[in-house]
Parts: C-alpha cells; structure tokens; sequence
C-alpha cells in the first residue's frame, strides 16, 4: 500500500495551442510514472485483448508521452546550464505526458480558400452553418447592429438626461442603472435562467446533485456533482460532465479493481498483480484529473451571499478603495462576480448620491423594477447585445485604421497585431482583450479583417457616404431652388 | 467614424457576404428583437461570457 500511496499523481495543465489547421485543447499531464513502458510490457505479456488491454491501447493512442530524450531537445536551459521543461527542472522529470482534443466549435465555421469560390465569387471565403436557422438569425443580428446607431444615441441622450438630474428620484435611480448596464455592462436582474441545482438519479440509480448552466442547454451535458475523499482523509466537491459518461463508468470499475488488487498485492506480493495494480492506479489519476473538475467556489458563494444585478444592488455593493474611486462589487447572475471601476464622472457622482446614508443591506434603487429597465429599453428596441456588438464593432472598424500602416507578414506578426488593437479596444470598452475579442465583434466583420479586406471597405463606405450626403444636399437645393422659383 | 459610417461600412460587408440580401428591408427586424428580449431574459445570451470567466472549466 505505501508505494500507491507515495506514488506522485499526475500535474495537469490545460491550454489552447494554436494546431496547424486548427486550435485545440491540450491537458499535459507531468509525473515521475513510466507508464508508457509499463503499458507496452502489460500488453506484450497479455496474449488476450481483455477489456483493460483494449481500453489502454485505445487510450495510448490519443496521447503523446515524452521522454527524457526526447525532452532534452525542446527544454530551455537556464544561466546555470539547468534543463527546464514546463517549470520543472529536466532532471526531476521521467516523462511528459500530452493529451490533444480538437477544440469545440461554435454555430458558424468560417472557411477561407485563396481561390474565389462558387458562393463568394468575388472574395473567396464562405460562411459554413450547422443550421439553417442560425444562419438566419445570424444575417439578421448582423443587420441589427448595422442599423443600432441611431437608437442607441436617442436611447444614450435619454438616460444620460435622466442621470444629470438632481436627487435620487426614480429618473435618477433609472438613468444610473441604464449607465451602469451600458458602461459597464453590469446585468439588470440576478436572473432565474442561471445555473439550476437539483437532485436526480443517476446512471447507478443514486440520487445526486446536478448543476446546469444554461450554456449546457445546447453544447454541454447537466454536471453531477461528486463527493471525492481526499488523500488526507478530508471531502473535497467535484463535477462531473454526464458527457464523459464512458470514462467515468471505466473509473468506478478502475477505483474498485484498484482497491482489491492492493489488498491483495498487500497480503501477498505478486509482481504481475503490482504490475497492473500500478498502471491501474495511473490510469485511475488521469481519468480523475480529466472528468472531474473541482467544484467552483463562486457557487458556494453564490448560495452563501445571494446574487444581483443592477436593479437590485445594495449600498454594501459601492466600495471606496481611495477617496477619488468608485467600484461596484457584487456576485452577479451565474455566480460570476462583477468588480468594476466606475470611471464615468457623472456616473460616479450618481452612486455616491444614491448610496449616501444608507445602511449596508439598503437597496440603491428602491424605486425602480425590472419592468420599468424593460420599458425604457423596449422603447428603441434596444437590447444588451445589440449595444455591447455595436460598440465593440464600430470600435473595430475605428481601432483598424490607427494601424492600417502595419502589414503583418507572418501568422506571428499577425498575432501580435490583432493583441494591439484588442488591447486597444478593451480599454476604451472597459473590459479585458479576450472578452472583447470573442464577445464584442462581429465574427463576420472580424473574418473580413483577417482576410486583408476591411481598411479598404471603410474607405469606400466613408467615401460614399460623403457622395450620398452630396447627392442628399445637392437634392435638397434643387428643392429649395425649385422653391425659390 | 460617425454612427451613419458604420452603418455604411456594414452594409458594404453585408452586400459582399449576403449578396442576395436586402439590406434596406424591415422584415423580420421586430421579430428578432423580441426573439432576442426573450433569449436576454432567459439568460442565454450570458452564458459566453460566464464561460470565458471561469478559468475552472
């Protein structure tokens, strides 16, 4: 027993590599194990392809191990002449073991080919749809935000108006909340179509407690939640994505063979059972790091502290790290907690008003609902992607022309151009680049970067719209000439 | 860039991407903006965002 159990498990890392033909997931997995040796002897001494035998040889195939020798190549070496790999020092190293997944991919695949195709004879590229109706809705969400400007600045000049008055009246309270949720995009409620917790049964007919976000709805699978004992005897919480169904039906099997063959090996040594009592106890750590996942402490959280949104934030909320900030804090919808700096001077002169006096659980809008957000965004149709897409694009297509000078060469240089003007766009948006990379363009408006093409369209777009507003002005004093005579 | 450039840059991209489309019509826009109300107040249209912030998953 004392060898499984100062056996060192496995360190996993996850990260997005960029593949030849496409990102995907890779969970590199560090121990001081052999198991890549220890499976090829298991196998070679076995004659039937049991179901351990098949499994793992499944299993060796879709991972990678490193050795030494191999590391030696591809590790970096220090001033001291020490190898490095992945923070760890080469000597301290027997292998490395990488796991490759494809990368999940969204509603919209975006192919480009150098050659024109039959679709898009004039630039080549077409737009691949799982379904029908997302390529509906896409072509109009597109069009939407196309058409936003105009609603968005009367409905901007109509809250800003109510923020500038005096007091802390409903106007004041409604304009606070339509800046916050604009500025800094803060959600309006806590929301009820949030992570869902019940109780099911389960595949071995136990009832357990299931998470669900909403994103899982259409992607994902429900999370089981699992209770796992630690090696120092504490409980730790866990998921467990019913998707990995197969692998965790193989780890229950994998954890009880575990336990009897160590009994076993205990009681009696036997070098075949320690054999695959130590690739068993591997293999059982790596299915553990894979499918479960720790607990996210947000929930626990969540439960303890309660969730918010806009309408319903308190005056403990507002916090004053120094005399001139003003930050709102609080777990929002989905656990996720919501910090931000309030940068907006009229804003933040708004939030001390309303806050002033208050008690800690004294909310800061006590006269506005949901309903009353709604009515106001309903009259111009506006909603939160709608501003959130727009802004992120217009800002897309200005930040684009501050560097047109530069023409990226490689997919390297490319790279290091698009973290500029991100990086450039999240300050102005107030958020972070990846965030405003994934969620704030227009995927289509950003393909058409990429292929070289949207410095010239805004060029042709401002130069005909210069040509419209002529011809509008030409007409219009043709009227008023035809008037004057 | 002026709300009325954007617009036209969208519409240029628009007419290259969706040739057969129409740009100036109307149809289906009121229809899309209560489809999207509805996907806001069910929180659907959240869930990226809390995925790319939970570094956990």
């Amino acid at each position: 027993m004392s060898k499984i159990k100062g056996k060192p498990g496995l360190v996993a890392t996850k990260r997005t590599i960029r593949g030849k033909h496409a990102p995907y997931q890779a969970i590199r997995y560090i121990s001081t194990g052999d198991l890549k040796k220890r499976v090829k002897d298991f196998l070679g001494e076995r004659k039937s392809r049991t179901k351990v035998t098949k499994y793992l040889s499944t299993y060796t195939n879709n991972i990678d191990i490193l050795y030494p020798e191999e590391l030696e190549q591809i590790a970096k070496v220090d001033k001291n002449g020490e190898k490095w790999f992945a923070g760890k020092k080469l000597s301290t190293l027997k292998r490395v073991t990488i796991i490759k997944y494809p990368e999940e991919l969204g509603n919209i695949e975006m192919i480009f080919s150098i050659k024109p195709t039959e679709q898009h004879p004039k630039i080549g590229f077409l737009l691949k749809y799982t379904k029908e109706r997302d390529k509906v809705s896409s072509v109009i969400k597109f069009k939407r935000v196309g058409k936003a400007g105009p609603r968005i600045q009367k409905w901007k000049e109509d809250y800003e108006k109510k923020l500038d008055k005096k007091g802390t009246n409903f106007d004041k309270q409604l304009g606070t909340i339509m800046a916050l949720m604009h500025k800094h995009d803060i959600r309006v409620g806590s929301g009820s179509g949030g992570i869902k917790e019940g109780i099911v049964k389960t595949e071995d007919l136990k009832p357990r407690m299931v998470v669900r976000h909403p994103k899982w709805k259409s992607s994902t699978y429900p999370h089981v939640v699992i209770e796992k004992k630690m090696a120092d005897g504490s409980k730790e919480l866990f998921l467990r994505s019913v998707e990995h169904q197969d692998k965790a039906e193989r780890l229950t099997w994998v954890t009880s063979r575990v336990k009897s063959l160590a009994k076993r090996v205990v009681k009696k040594p036997d070098p075949e059972l320690q054999k695959e009592l130590n690739i068993l106890t591997e293999e059982q750590l790596v299915l553990e790091t894979e499918i479960l996942k720790p607990y996210p402490k947000t929930y626990t959280e969540m439960t303890r502290l309660g969730h918010y949104g806009a309408t319903q934030l308190e005056a403990r909320h507002v916090k004053y790290p120094a005399p001139d900030e003003v930050w709102v804090d609080f777990i929002g919808k989905s656990a996720v907690r919501w910090k931000r700096q309030i940068t907006d001077p009229k804003l933040k002169d708004a939030i001390r008003e309303l806050q002033k006096g208050k008690s800690d659980n004294e909310t800061l809008f006590p006269e506005v609902e949901y309903r009353n957000v709604r009515k106001m965004t309903n009259k111009y149709k506006i909603l939160p992607k709608d501003f959130r897409t727009f802004d992120g694009t217009k800002s897309f297509t200005e930040t684009i022309q501050k560097f047109s000078s530069e023409n990226p060469e490689n997919a390297k240089e490319l790279k290091l151009l698009k973290k500029k003007i991100f990086k450039e766009i999240s300050q102005k948006l107030g958020n972070q680049p990846g965030m405003a990379e994934k969620a704030y363009v227009d995927p289509v408006v950003k393909s058409i970067w990429y292929e070289g093409r949207l410095e010239k369209i805004v060029r042709v777009a401002k130069k005909s719209y210069v040509i419209l507003l002529d011809l509008i002005k030409g007409r219009q004093s043709n009227v008023e000439r035809r008037g004057v005579l | 860039m002026t709300n009325e450039e954007f617009e036209q840059v969208m519409k240029e991209i628009y007419y290259i991407v969706w040739p057969e489309g129409n740009w100036d019509s109307e149809e289906d826009m009121e229809d899309s903006y209560w489809a999207g109300l509805k996907e806001w107040e069910s929180g659907e249209d959240e869930a990226d965002e809390w995925w790319n912030q939970e570094e956990s998953f």
